[in-house]
Protein backbone atom coordinates (compact mmCIF):
# COMPACT_ATOMS: atom_id res chain seq x y z
CA UNK A 1 0.00 0.00 0.00
CA UNK A 2 1.68 3.42 -0.82
CA UNK A 3 1.00 6.51 1.51
CA UNK A 4 -0.04 8.77 -1.10
CA UNK A 5 -3.17 7.11 -2.17
CA UNK A 6 -4.34 5.40 1.17
CA UNK A 7 -8.08 6.07 2.06
CA UNK A 8 -9.36 5.40 5.51
CA UNK A 9 -12.35 5.32 6.73
CA UNK A 10 -13.57 5.71 10.50
CA UNK A 11 -16.69 3.89 11.39
CA UNK A 12 -17.58 5.26 15.30
CA UNK A 13 -20.67 6.50 16.14
CA UNK A 14 -18.98 8.39 19.70
CA UNK A 15 -17.81 11.53 18.07
CA UNK A 16 -14.66 12.21 20.44
CA UNK A 17 -13.30 8.98 19.45
CA UNK A 18 -13.71 9.60 15.61
CA UNK A 19 -12.26 12.62 16.50
CA UNK A 20 -9.43 11.33 17.76
CA UNK A 21 -9.03 8.51 15.21
CA UNK A 22 -8.93 11.48 12.46
CA UNK A 23 -6.48 13.29 14.15
CA UNK A 24 -3.89 10.20 14.83
CA UNK A 25 -4.32 9.54 11.16
CA UNK A 26 -3.93 12.81 9.70
CA UNK A 27 -0.30 12.92 11.55
CA UNK A 28 0.86 9.65 10.43
CA UNK A 29 -0.65 10.20 6.89
CA UNK A 30 -1.14 13.81 6.04
CA UNK A 31 -2.21 12.72 2.48
CA UNK A 32 -4.14 10.02 3.18
CA UNK A 33 -8.15 10.40 2.67
CA UNK A 34 -10.30 10.09 5.84
CA UNK A 35 -13.79 8.82 5.08
CA UNK A 36 -16.26 9.03 8.58
CA UNK A 37 -19.03 7.10 9.62
CA UNK A 38 -21.71 7.91 12.36
CA UNK A 39 -22.81 4.34 12.46
CA UNK A 40 -22.58 1.21 10.20
CA UNK A 41 -25.32 2.17 7.65
CA UNK A 42 -23.57 5.30 6.80
CA UNK A 43 -20.24 2.77 7.18
CA UNK A 44 -21.53 0.85 4.70
CA UNK A 45 -22.14 3.18 2.08
CA UNK A 46 -18.95 5.20 2.58
CA UNK A 47 -17.55 1.92 1.49
CA UNK A 48 -18.91 0.84 -1.57
CA UNK A 49 -18.92 4.44 -2.50
CA UNK A 50 -15.15 5.21 -1.84
CA UNK A 51 -13.13 1.94 -1.24
CA UNK A 52 -11.16 2.57 0.95
CA UNK A 53 -8.12 0.13 2.14
CA UNK A 54 -8.23 0.66 5.62
CA UNK A 55 -11.43 0.66 7.98
CA UNK A 56 -11.28 1.13 12.02
CA UNK A 57 -15.02 -0.33 12.72
CA UNK A 58 -16.66 0.12 16.11
CA UNK A 59 -18.82 -2.94 16.81
CA UNK A 60 -21.65 -1.64 19.25
CA UNK A 61 -23.34 1.54 17.33
CA UNK A 62 -27.15 2.48 16.99
CA UNK A 63 -29.28 1.77 13.85
CA UNK A 64 -26.41 -0.84 12.81
CA UNK A 65 -23.49 -2.14 14.58
CA UNK A 66 -20.38 -3.43 13.30
CA UNK A 67 -21.79 -6.84 13.31
CA UNK A 68 -24.05 -6.42 10.29
CA UNK A 69 -21.03 -4.48 8.59
CA UNK A 70 -18.83 -7.48 8.75
CA UNK A 71 -22.01 -9.51 7.28
CA UNK A 72 -22.50 -7.92 4.43
CA UNK A 73 -18.62 -7.61 3.10
CA UNK A 74 -18.86 -11.92 4.07
CA UNK A 75 -21.74 -11.90 1.89
CA UNK A 76 -20.64 -9.85 -0.66
CA UNK A 77 -17.27 -11.96 -1.08
CA UNK A 78 -18.12 -14.99 -0.94
CA UNK A 79 -21.33 -14.22 -4.19
CA UNK A 80 -18.16 -12.38 -5.86
CA UNK A 81 -19.75 -9.39 -5.77
CA UNK A 82 -17.08 -7.43 -3.77
CA UNK A 83 -14.30 -7.00 -6.04
CA UNK A 84 -11.38 -5.41 -3.50
CA UNK A 85 -10.94 -6.65 0.24
CA UNK A 86 -10.30 -4.28 2.73
CA UNK A 87 -8.11 -4.38 5.89
CA UNK A 88 -10.45 -4.12 8.98
CA UNK A 89 -8.95 -3.23 12.07
CA UNK A 90 -11.89 -3.54 14.38
CA UNK A 91 -11.59 -1.15 17.74
CA UNK A 92 -13.85 -2.29 20.44
CA UNK A 93 -14.75 -2.30 24.31
CA UNK A 94 -16.02 -5.76 24.25
CA UNK A 95 -13.88 -7.77 26.45
CA UNK A 96 -14.94 -11.32 26.36
CA UNK A 97 -12.40 -13.42 24.82
CA UNK A 98 -14.68 -15.77 22.96
CA UNK A 99 -16.53 -13.32 21.42
CA UNK A 100 -13.11 -11.55 20.10
CA UNK A 101 -11.96 -14.67 19.03
CA UNK A 102 -14.76 -14.88 16.30
CA UNK A 103 -14.61 -11.38 15.40
CA UNK A 104 -11.14 -11.96 14.58
CA UNK A 105 -11.75 -14.84 12.48
CA UNK A 106 -14.33 -12.72 10.11
CA UNK A 107 -13.49 -11.70 6.44
CA UNK A 108 -11.22 -9.35 5.64
CA UNK A 109 -10.28 -8.41 9.71
CA UNK A 110 -6.66 -8.09 10.53
CA UNK A 111 -6.54 -6.51 14.11
CA UNK A 112 -9.04 -6.45 16.95
CA UNK A 113 -7.41 -3.77 18.90
CA UNK A 114 -9.55 -2.95 22.75
CA UNK A 115 -10.67 0.54 24.00
CA UNK A 116 -9.87 2.64 25.11
CA UNK A 117 -7.43 2.68 21.63
CA UNK A 118 -3.95 2.26 22.51
CA UNK A 119 -2.24 4.51 19.54
CA UNK A 120 1.38 2.74 19.65
CA UNK A 121 -0.32 -0.98 18.33
CA UNK A 122 -2.41 0.77 15.90
CA UNK A 123 0.67 2.82 14.88
CA UNK A 124 2.71 -0.04 14.13
CA UNK A 125 0.32 -2.31 12.61
CA UNK A 126 0.00 0.72 9.87
CA UNK A 127 3.10 0.87 9.26
CA UNK A 128 3.49 -2.69 8.70
CA UNK A 129 1.03 -1.87 5.51
CA UNK A 130 2.02 0.93 4.24
CA UNK A 131 5.62 1.98 2.86
CA UNK B 1 -29.21 1.87 -15.76
CA UNK B 2 -32.06 0.21 -16.85
CA UNK B 3 -31.87 -2.23 -13.59
CA UNK B 4 -34.35 -3.90 -11.43
CA UNK B 5 -33.22 -5.95 -7.93
CA UNK B 6 -35.64 -8.78 -6.41
CA UNK B 7 -35.03 -8.93 -2.66
CA UNK B 8 -37.04 -12.26 -1.52
CA UNK B 9 -35.77 -15.36 0.11
CA UNK B 10 -37.91 -17.57 -1.50
CA UNK B 11 -36.96 -19.05 -4.37
CA UNK B 12 -40.19 -19.44 -5.73
CA UNK B 13 -41.96 -16.18 -5.08
CA UNK B 14 -38.16 -14.73 -6.86
CA UNK B 15 -38.88 -16.43 -10.09
CA UNK B 16 -42.63 -15.95 -10.02
CA UNK B 17 -41.45 -11.80 -9.68
CA UNK B 18 -38.54 -12.09 -12.26
CA UNK B 19 -41.08 -13.85 -14.86
CA UNK B 20 -43.80 -10.94 -14.00
CA UNK B 21 -41.35 -8.30 -14.47
CA UNK B 22 -39.66 -9.70 -17.72
CA UNK B 23 -43.28 -9.92 -19.62
CA UNK B 24 -44.08 -6.25 -18.33
CA UNK B 25 -40.58 -4.27 -19.28
CA UNK B 26 -38.56 -6.53 -21.06
CA UNK B 27 -35.99 -3.77 -21.41
CA UNK B 28 -34.96 -3.96 -17.59
CA UNK B 29 -31.97 -6.39 -16.13
CA UNK B 30 -33.72 -8.12 -13.76
CA UNK B 31 -31.16 -8.99 -10.19
CA UNK B 32 -32.24 -11.42 -7.07
CA UNK B 33 -30.75 -11.81 -3.77
CA UNK B 34 -31.85 -14.41 -1.64
CA UNK B 35 -31.09 -12.38 1.70
CA UNK B 36 -30.90 -8.71 2.82
CA UNK B 37 -26.88 -9.18 3.01
CA UNK B 38 -26.87 -10.01 -0.71
CA UNK B 39 -29.45 -7.41 -1.37
CA UNK B 40 -27.16 -4.45 0.23
CA UNK B 41 -24.52 -5.84 -2.04
CA UNK B 42 -26.00 -5.87 -5.63
CA UNK B 43 -27.76 -2.55 -5.09
CA UNK B 44 -24.38 -0.98 -4.37
CA UNK B 45 -23.52 -2.75 -7.59
CA UNK B 46 -26.03 -2.71 -10.00
CA UNK B 47 -27.74 1.26 -8.73
CA UNK B 48 -31.31 -0.41 -9.32
CA UNK B 49 -33.96 2.23 -10.03
CA UNK B 50 -36.61 -0.17 -8.87
CA UNK B 51 -35.97 -2.36 -5.87
CA UNK B 52 -39.23 -4.99 -4.44
CA UNK B 53 -38.25 -5.73 -1.31
CA UNK B 54 -39.75 -8.32 0.95
CA UNK B 55 -39.80 -7.41 4.57
CA UNK B 56 -39.68 -10.62 6.19
CA UNK B 57 -36.37 -12.92 5.37
CA UNK B 58 -34.11 -14.53 7.96
CA UNK B 59 -31.19 -13.23 9.73
CA UNK B 60 -31.86 -9.73 8.65
CA UNK B 61 -35.15 -8.25 7.68
CA UNK B 62 -35.62 -5.59 4.80
CA UNK B 63 -35.46 -3.02 7.29
CA UNK B 64 -31.91 -3.20 7.29
CA UNK B 65 -31.94 -2.16 3.41
CA UNK B 66 -34.11 0.94 4.03
CA UNK B 67 -32.02 1.74 6.92
CA UNK B 68 -28.51 1.87 5.33
CA UNK B 69 -29.77 3.53 1.86
CA UNK B 70 -31.73 5.94 4.23
CA UNK B 71 -28.55 6.77 5.96
CA UNK B 72 -26.93 7.19 3.09
CA UNK B 73 -29.15 9.43 1.00
CA UNK B 74 -29.73 11.42 4.47
CA UNK B 75 -25.90 12.33 4.31
CA UNK B 76 -25.07 12.49 1.11
CA UNK B 77 -22.67 10.21 0.83
CA UNK B 78 -24.38 8.33 -1.85
CA UNK B 79 -25.79 9.75 -5.39
CA UNK B 80 -28.67 7.24 -6.65
CA UNK B 81 -32.46 6.87 -4.55
CA UNK B 82 -33.84 3.47 -5.85
CA UNK B 83 -37.58 3.38 -4.97
CA UNK B 84 -38.50 0.44 -3.16
CA UNK B 85 -41.88 -1.24 -3.17
CA UNK B 86 -42.02 -3.11 0.17
CA UNK B 87 -44.12 -6.06 -0.61
CA UNK B 88 -44.89 -8.21 2.64
CA UNK B 89 -47.68 -9.56 4.83
CA UNK B 90 -48.21 -6.51 6.92
CA UNK B 91 -49.64 -7.02 10.50
CA UNK B 92 -50.55 -3.73 11.70
CA UNK B 93 -51.54 -0.41 10.76
CA UNK B 94 -48.82 1.30 12.90
CA UNK B 95 -46.21 -1.16 11.05
CA UNK B 96 -47.58 -0.16 7.73
CA UNK B 97 -47.82 3.80 8.51
CA UNK B 98 -43.87 3.59 9.84
CA UNK B 99 -43.00 2.10 6.69
CA UNK B 100 -44.48 4.39 4.22
CA UNK B 101 -43.49 7.15 6.16
CA UNK B 102 -39.77 6.01 5.04
CA UNK B 103 -37.82 8.11 2.73
CA UNK B 104 -37.13 5.44 0.35
CA UNK B 105 -40.25 3.36 0.52
CA UNK B 106 -42.09 4.53 -2.75
CA UNK B 107 -45.05 1.80 -2.08
CA UNK B 108 -45.90 -0.77 0.10
CA UNK B 109 -48.05 -3.57 -1.24
CA UNK B 110 -49.80 -7.00 0.25
CA UNK B 111 -48.10 -10.20 -0.41
CA UNK B 112 -49.46 -12.75 -2.26
CA UNK B 113 -49.17 -9.83 -5.25
CA UNK B 114 -51.43 -10.35 -8.18
CA UNK B 115 -49.38 -10.12 -11.35
CA UNK B 116 -52.01 -7.04 -12.17
CA UNK B 117 -50.92 -4.50 -9.16
CA UNK B 118 -47.26 -5.65 -10.14
CA UNK B 119 -47.93 -4.19 -13.50
CA UNK B 120 -49.92 -1.14 -12.72
CA UNK B 121 -46.57 -0.32 -10.17
CA UNK B 122 -44.15 -0.83 -12.67
CA UNK B 123 -45.64 1.15 -14.96
CA UNK B 124 -46.26 3.57 -12.89
CA UNK B 125 -42.83 4.32 -11.06
CA UNK B 126 -40.80 3.53 -14.01
CA UNK B 127 -42.93 5.86 -16.54
CA UNK B 128 -42.71 8.73 -13.64
CA UNK B 129 -38.42 7.80 -13.96
CA UNK B 130 -38.95 8.23 -17.64
CA UNK B 131 -40.95 11.71 -17.50
CA UNK B 132 -38.36 12.71 -15.19
CA UNK B 133 -35.22 12.27 -17.29
CA UNK B 134 -37.07 14.30 -20.57
CA UNK B 135 -37.57 17.11 -17.80
CA UNK B 136 -34.49 17.48 -17.17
Amino acid sequence: MKKQNIRFLIVEDDEMIRLIHKDFLKDLFPDAEIFEAENGAQGICHYFESHPNIILLDMMMPIMGGEAFLDILEEGHHCNILKDKPKIIVVTAIKDVKELMSIGKRFAVEAVISKPLVQNQLKSLLEDWIS
Amino acid sequence: MNNILIIEDESLTRMMYRNFIHQIVPQYNIYEASNALQGICLCFDKRPQLILLDMMMPMYNGKLIIDILEEGIQKKIISFKPKIIVISAIETIEELTELTRRLTVSAVMPKPLPFETLAEILKFHLRIDINEEVIL
